[in-house]
C-alpha cells in the first residue's frame, strides 16, 4: 500500500518526533547534569524575554479592558471589569499569548542556533569530543524553557492585570484595594493551577519542537531558515491543539 | 565566568519575582476562601439548594465568613450543605439562626446567608446543623410578580372608571365639597348618638323596673308577687263577675219593660204611637191651661170679694 506523498511526510515526522521526546525523557533525566548550560539557557529564554512577554502582556490587559468595557457598560456591569479581565487573563490569555510569544522567539531562535549547528557538522564535532551533544543542547534548552515558562506566565499575568487596572481607571474610579479584592474574589484555585500546568506543557513543546527541528535540519543554509520557521509553525499549532485538550481535561476535572 | 554570575543572579532574581507572585497569588485566593484560617464545620438542611455548588461563600451579617464545602443528599427531599465558616466568627453566630439560600445581587452567584434571631441561645459549636428557610424561587417570583401585575391593571381600570365618573358628574363633587352637608352630617350623628344614650337610659329604666317587680316592690309587683293580694284580687274578681251578671239581669228586665211599651197597647203606648191622640191630648192640655189661668183670675177676684176678705186677712195675719 502506497500512502501519498504528504501524508507519509506527515507520518514520518510524526513519528521521528516521537521518537525525539522519547529521547529526551530517557536522557533528561540521567546523569550528569549540565547545570552551567541549564542555567545559561533558563537565563536567555526567561529572563531575555520578560521584556518582550511584559509589554505585550501589557498590551494585551489594557486592549481587553478597553474592548470589553462597553458591552459591559450595556448592562451597567462595568463593575465586573476587573473580576472578568483577570479571570480571562489567568485562564486563558495569559498563558496562550505568552507561549506564542515564546515559540515565536525563542522556538525560533533555538531551531536557527541547532540548524546552524547541525549544518556546520559542530554536533557531529562533540559527539567525536566525547560530549553528549542530546543532553549539552537538546535537554538543558527544553527544561530551561518547561520551568522558564510558568514563571514568564505568572509576571505576565501581573503586568496584564495591572494594565487592566490601569485601563479600569480610564473611564471609571476604582482604588487599587477594590480592584485586587474584586480580583481575588473572582479567581479561584481551579483558574490558577490548571493555566500554570498547562504553561508547562506549553514550554515542552516549544523546547521540543524547537530542538527537534533545528537537530535534523538539512540542506545547508536553507535548511537552517526552514528549521526556524517550522519550529515557529508547528510550536504554535501545537501549543493551541494542547490549549483544547487542556479546557477538556479541565472541564471533565469539574474545574471551569 | 564574572558575565555568567551576573547573568545567573539575574535569572535568580527573575525566578524568585515569579515565585513571590505565585505564593503571594496563591495566599490571597486561599484567605478568600478560608483555607489557611482555622474553621469549623456546620451544616444545613435544605429542601432546594437552588443551583448551590461547593466554594460558595456563606454570608453572615452581610460579611463573607465561609464558604460551601459539600453538598449532600440525604434523602429525596432533604439537601445536606456542609460549610467551613471561620472559628473566631462562630462565636457571633447563634444555635438558633436561620440559613437561607440567596442570590449576590439580581444575577450574581448563589450564598448561604446565615440570619440571627433576637432570641438568647449559645453559639454555635462545629458540627450544629442550623434551620433553614425555603429558598426563593425567582420562576416562581416572577410568577407572583406576574398575578400582581394582573391585579394592578384591573384595579387601575376600575379606578380609571371610578374617577371619570367622578369627573363627569359635578354632584357627588359638590355634595363632599359643601361644608353645610358635612355639618348636618354631624348634627345628624350627635343626634343619634343623644337618642341612643336615651335608648340605652330607657333599657336601663325598664331593667330597673323589671327587676323590682320581679323583687315584689311597688303596686305591680305586690299583685305578681303577694299571694294575700292575688286571694283578694281572686274575691273582687268573683264580685265583678257576679255584679256582671246582675247588670245583664237587669238590662234584660229594661229590654222587656221598653219591648212592652214599644209593642204594648196601653195610653203610654197610644201617646208614644197614635198622632191624632198625640194632637188630643197636646189640645186637652192647652185647654187645662186656659183653663187653670181663668181659674186663677177668678180666685183672685174672690179675694178681694168682701165675703172672703176677713178670711184671707187672717190668713196673712197668723204667718
Amino acid at each position: 500500500m502506497k500512502l501519498p506523498k504528504g501524508i507519509s511526510d506527515l507520518l514520518h515526522e510524526t513519528g521521528q518526533l516521537s521518537a525525539f521526546v522519547i529521547r529526551f525523557f530517557k536522557e533528561g533525566f540521567k546523569p550528569r547534569y549540565e547545570w552551567e548550560e541549564l542555567f545559561k539557557q533558563a537565563f536567555i529564554n526567561g529572563y531575555k524575554s520578560l521584556p518582550l512577554v511584559g509589554i505585550t502582556a501589557f498590551i494585551m490587559g489594557l486592549v481587553l479592558t478597553v474592548q470589553s468595557r462597553p458591552t459591559l457598560a450595556e448592562f451597567g456591569a462595568t463593575s465586573w471589569l476587573p473580576a472578568m479581565i483577570a479571570i480571562s487573563i489567568v485562564r486563558e490569555i495569559g498563558p496562550v499569548i505568552t507561549a506564542l510569544i515564546c515559540a515565536g522567539k525563542i522556538g525560533s531562535s533555538i531551531g536557527a542556533e541547532l540548524g546552524s549547528m547541525k549544518v556546520t557538522e559542530q554536533i557531529d564535532a562533540m559527539e567525536v569530543s566525547g560530549t553528549n551533544p542530546f543532553k549539552f543542547l537538546v535537554v538543558t534548552r527544553v527544561l530551561s524553557i518547561a520551568f522558564m515558562l510558568p514563571i514568564l506566565v505568572i509576571l505576565a499575568d501581573l503586568i496584564a492585570i495591572y494594565a487592566c487596572y490601569i485601563g479600569v481607571n480610564f473611564k471609571d474610579v476604582v482604588s487599587w484595594k477594590l480592584f485586587y479584592n474584586k480580583v481575588f474574589n473572582s479567581l479561584e484555585y481551579s483558574d490558577f493551577i490548571p493555566a500554570l500546568v498547562k504553561s508547562f506543557f506549553f514550554g515542552l513543546t516549544i523546547g521540543l519542537v524547537g530542538c527537534f527541528k533545528g537537530y535534523n535540519s538539512q540542506k545547508g543554509t536553507e535548511g537552517v531558515g526552514h528549521a526556524a520557521n517550522s519550529a515557529v509553525v508547528v510550536a504554535s499549532l501545537i501549543i493551541f491543539i494542547l490549549d483544547l485538550i487542556a479546557v477538556q481535561i479541565t472541564d471533565l476535572l469539574g474545574l471551569n | 565566568m564574572s558575565n555568567t554570575k551576573a547573568n545567573n543572579i539575574k535569572l535568580g532574581f527573575f525566578v524568585m519575582a515569579g515565585l513571590l507572585v505565585l505564593v503571594i497569588a496563591l495566599y490571597m485566593i486561599g484567605s478568600k476562601r478560608s483555607v489557611f484560617s482555622k474553621t469549623i464545620e456546620i451544616s444545613a438542611v435544605f429542601h432546594n439548594v437552588n443551583g448551590l455548588m461547593p466554594g460558595h461563600n456563606v454570608r453572615y451579617g452581610g460579611i463573607d465568613i465561609g464558604t460551601v464545602q459539600k453538598i449532600i443528599f440525604e434523602s429525596d427531599s432533604a439537601i445536606t450543605v456542609k460549610m467551613i465558616i471561620e472559628k473566631k466568627m462562630a462565636r457571633y453566630i447563634k444555635k438558633n439562626a436561620i440559613a437561607s439560600i440567596g442570590t449576590d445581587g439580581l444575577m450574581g452567584n448563589k450564598l448561604v446567608n446565615i440570619n440571627s434571631l433576637p432570641e438568647q441561645s449559645a453559639p454555635i459549636e462545629a458540627g450544629d446543623v442550623l434551620l433553614s428557610l425555603r429558598p426563593v424561587e425567582s420562576d416562581e417570583m416572577i410568577r407572583t410578580l406576574n398575578k400582581t401585575n394582573d391585579n394592578l391593571a384591573a384595579i387601575t381600570s376600575d379606578l380609571k372608571g371610578l374617577v371619570q365618573r367622578f369627573n363627569k358628574n359635578n354632584n357627588l363633587i359638590t355634595l363632599i365639597s359643601d361644608s353645610t352637608v358635612i355639618e348636618n352630617l354631624r348634627q345628624s350623628i350627635q343626634s343619634i348618638n343623644s337618642a341612643t344614650n336615651n335608648i340605652d337610659n330607657f333599657t336601663k329604666d325598664i331593667n330597673n323596673i323589671t327587676k323590682d317587680v320581679q323583687n315584689g316592690k311597688g303596686v305591680l309587683g305586690k299583685l305578681i308577687a303577694d299571694s294575700i293580694s292575688e286571694n283578694q284580687l281572686t274575691v273582687l274578681l268573683t264580685n265583678l263577675q257576679q255584679l256582671s251578671d246582675s247588670l245583664i239581669e237587669a238590662t234584660n228586665n229594661i229590654n222587656q219593660f221598653s219591648g212592652l211599651l214599644v209593642n204594648g197597647q196601653g195610653t203610654v203606648q197610644a201617646l208614644l204611637t197614635d198622632t191624632i191622640m198625640k194632637n188630643d191630648f197636646n189640645e186637652t192640655l192647652n185647654q187645662l191651661k186656659k183653663s187653670s189661668f181663668l181659674l186663677e183670675e177668678d180666685l183672685k177676684a174672690l179675694q178681694k170679694n168682701f165675703l172672703f176678705r176677713k178670711y184671707f186677712r187672717q190668713k196673712e195675719k197668723k204667718k
